[in-house]
């Protein structure tokens, strides 16, 4: 378990306000909440993206929270995906290898590996503006998980999938989760992923953690 | 360091301020009764170019909606094309159309609303496109009529973003300094006028400096309330046609037409004119390489700092600083250039001029929104652990570098129209622009409607230098 203490933000018109915040070390983490509730917004302050002055995160004995978003070394897909437009899949997560200073021959093998579990080798090659919705997520997964990070984040990561892709989808994520060893924190206002996917679900409602 | 980067790029901005601060530790305003008429008279006539280019422009903008799909973009880009040509190309189309032309504040506006209708005609357009959405057809099918629509849901519906399109206008033409510089005439007739004289000819240099202060603070008043947008969804698709002017779009087409063609009504007698002035001949090459340089020199520059800031890519707050940030008045940054003698190389202190005051315009055109859009791609290559130089090599250069060279082509081929910081800097006609702010000054339209020619060429081709620049670059990066 790694815990989260002293999550405050202020915005104009909009407050998170999360004395402790218990996040599962292994299996996923669910935190919930309806549109507007804040669920995007911690998980950026957990990242690094939103500062949170006076946050801690202790993680296995060390606090994230003073770390740089790059040094927390946490894999993160978000609900855009944010592949790089102009490169090909391979590229996509290739250069999260050479941004964790992988060596080209460890970065091939473990492409390797991800791409046959993920079964991405027909589109590995081809832009990522022009593959589907499924593979562009295939593709955002493999480059979140290249860079073996502590943990998962997963920012409403089938939001833009249909029905059947969901399904598909769970069932990759909990697979990885489980053959990985990874932990996740998954958020999600979907009561299917909720079942499918969450060991602990955190209910979020504005800015404040209601029930866990 | 994006943050220093940042604010190093802003002191840079900020130069030719910092430099009349260090020669002028006082600064004081000049005399009300001195100042008043012409603060008067530059609200006028920034008032009645705002106006005149609303009305003609929002008449366009109405013509643009009769017009669909591709047809409709082609028409705005030739709308849009007045507002690229040099100053001194329209100033001299205007001098050979009109006959004896009006000098003076209605010159100066007749100017301004002719260059600004085909602006605000695709300003508003495209809010009509975007915020209107479905009611033009809802109340069609209701059966309203024309002006019903106009009056009781187009106006208040776009009350704001007409009001924000004539700050825009306004605001470009309060500061418009070219223009006034020919065509107002012999008294100051705008603030930017006043700053010129107050320093070429009464070396009143503290009161210059006060007064450009205080027309950038106006500025960046006005710029703040420019940048308000809402948010934007296209409802292109959706059928104006009920709202549309069959007769809208031939006054922002006619202009273009007009300022196009201008200088061809004086190229016969000209061709006489100039065979009579063999020296002129002897010098141009002289001249056409001094236009060549400037152009491909401020373009350079201007890559330059657009590729500067990709690198450090600035904070939101930084970005967001400077597309509010106002250059100093054009004479300001002429004459600040003077005081530096270190620098002595005249071609040097025109790039450096030229892009110093271009910069905040190129920025706020595009670059502004090329960095936006490539946040979240940024965002996501530090949190992967990637350093600056990966994420622009990999991420921002090979996305922008083509838009960077294309805007700094449209840098250089407005450079080479440049006459305004010119002839501040320059002791002699070094460029054509040059030549033909000195011919215009002595009433031979005609000699310098062949001449404009040649420059509009050293400007086409620094534009294709720079296009063929982005290509090869571009190339490389997938390479």
């Amino acid at each position: 378990m790694s815990e989260v203490k002293n999550l405050y933000l202020k915005y104009d018109n909009f407050t998170i306000s999360i004395p402790k915040l218990e996040l599962l070390d292994q299996g996923v983490t669910a935190l919930c909440g309806p549109n507007g509730s804040g669920k995007t917004t911690v998980v950026r302050a957990l990242l690094g993206l939103e500062k949170a002055t006076g946050m801690e995160w202790v993680f296995k004995g060390e606090d994230l929270a003073r770390l740089k978003p790059a040094d927390r070394k946490i894999g993160v897909v978000f609900q855009g995906l944010e592949l790089f437009p102009h490169m090909s899949a391979r590229q996509n997560v290739m250069f999260a290898a050479s941004a964790r200073n992988i060596s080209k021959t460890e970065a091939e093998g473990k492409l390797k590996e991800l791409s046959n579990l993920l079964n991405v080798d027909h589109f590995l090659d081809q832009s990522v503006s022009v593959l589907s919705g499924g593979e562009k997520q295939r593709t955002a997964l493999m480059r979140a998980l290249i860079g073996s990070p502590r943990m998962l984040f997963l920012d409403e990561p089938f939001s833009a999938l249909d029905k059947h892709l969901r399904t598909e989808a769970r069932k990759l994520i909990k697979s990885i989760v489980a053959k990985h060893n990874i932990p996740a924190l998954l958020v999600t206002h979907d009561d299917d992923d909720l079942k499918e996917l969450a060991s602990k679900v955190i209910y979020l409602d504005n800015g404040r953690v209601q029930t866990t | 360091m994006t943050q220093l980067g940042g604010l190093f790029f802003i002191t840079i901005l900020s130069l030719p301020y910092l430099i009349l601060i260090w020669h002028i530790p006082q600064a004081h305003l000049p005399s009300w009764s001195e100042a008043q008429p012409v603060l008067l008279k530059t609200l006028w006539q920034a008032f009645l170019s705002a106006t005149g280019s609303l009305f003609f422009g929002a008449w366009g903008a109405l013509g643009l909606l009769k017009i669909s799909g591709k047809r409709r973009e082609i028409f705005k880009f030739i709308f849009m094309l007045p507002n690229f040509l040099p100053s001194i190309f329209v100033v001299l189309s205007v001098l050979n159309f009109f006959q004896p032309f009006p000098y003076g504040v209605a010159g100066i506006v007749i100017v301004h609303v002719l260059i600004n209708v085909g602006l605000v005609a695709f300003i508003l357009s495209d809010s009509f496109e975007n915020q209107l959405g479905g009611v033009v057809e809802l109340a069609m099918i209701e059966g309203a009529s024309r002006f019903q629509i106009l009056l009781q849901g187009v106006l208040p519906m776009l009350k704001r973003d007409l009001f924000l399109c004539f700050i825009t206008v306004f605001s470009l033409c309060f500061s418009s300094f070219a223009i006034p510089l020919i065509l107002g005439g012999p008294s100051a007739s705008t603030f930017e006028i006043l700053i010129y004289q107050k320093i070429k000819i009464m070396a009143q240099w503290s009161e210059a400096l006060s007064l450009s202060a205080l027309q950038s603070l106006v500025l960046i008043g006005l710029t703040l309330f420019i940048r308000q947008n809402r948010p934007i969804i296209d409802y292109k698709w959706r059928d104006f046609s009920a709202l549309g002017s069959k007769t809208g779009f031939l006054i922002p087409l006619f202009i273009s037409a007009l300022l196009l063609t201008g200088p061809l009504l004086g190229l016969p007698a000209g061709v006489r004119q100039i065979q009579n002035l063999p020296v002129l001949w002897d010098m141009f090459s002289d001249q056409i390489l001094g236009s060549l340089v400037v152009g491909i020199g401020s373009g350079l520059l201007c890559l330059g700092m657009l590729i500067f800031l990709a690198l450090f890519y600035p904070s939101l707050r930084i970005r967001k600083i400077l597309v509010s940030y106002v250059a100093p008045s054009t004479a300001l940054v002429g004459f600040s250039l003077l005081l530096m003698p270190e620098i002595e190389n005249v071609f040097f202190k025109i790039i450096l001029g030229f892009g110093l005051i271009i910069f905040p315009l190129i920025y706020r055109l595009r670059w502004y929104s090329v960095l936006d859009a490539l946040a979240p791609q940024v965002e996501m290559g530090a949190l992967l652990g990637a350093g600056p130089f990966l994420i622009f090599s990999k991420i921002l250069y090979p996305q922008c570098f083509k838009i960077a060279c294309r805007l700094a082509g449209l840098c250089a081929f407005w450079a080479t129209g440049d006459f305004a910081i010119s002839s501040i800097v320059a002791d002699r006609d070094i460029s054509v622009a040059l030549v033909i702010q000195g011919l215009i000054g002595s009433y031979r339209i005609e000699s310098a409607s062949v001449l404009i020619w040649p420059m509009l060429l050293c400007g086409g081709l620094c534009y294709l230098f720079f296009i063929g620049l982005g290509y090869v670059g571009s190339q490389k990066s997938v390479s």
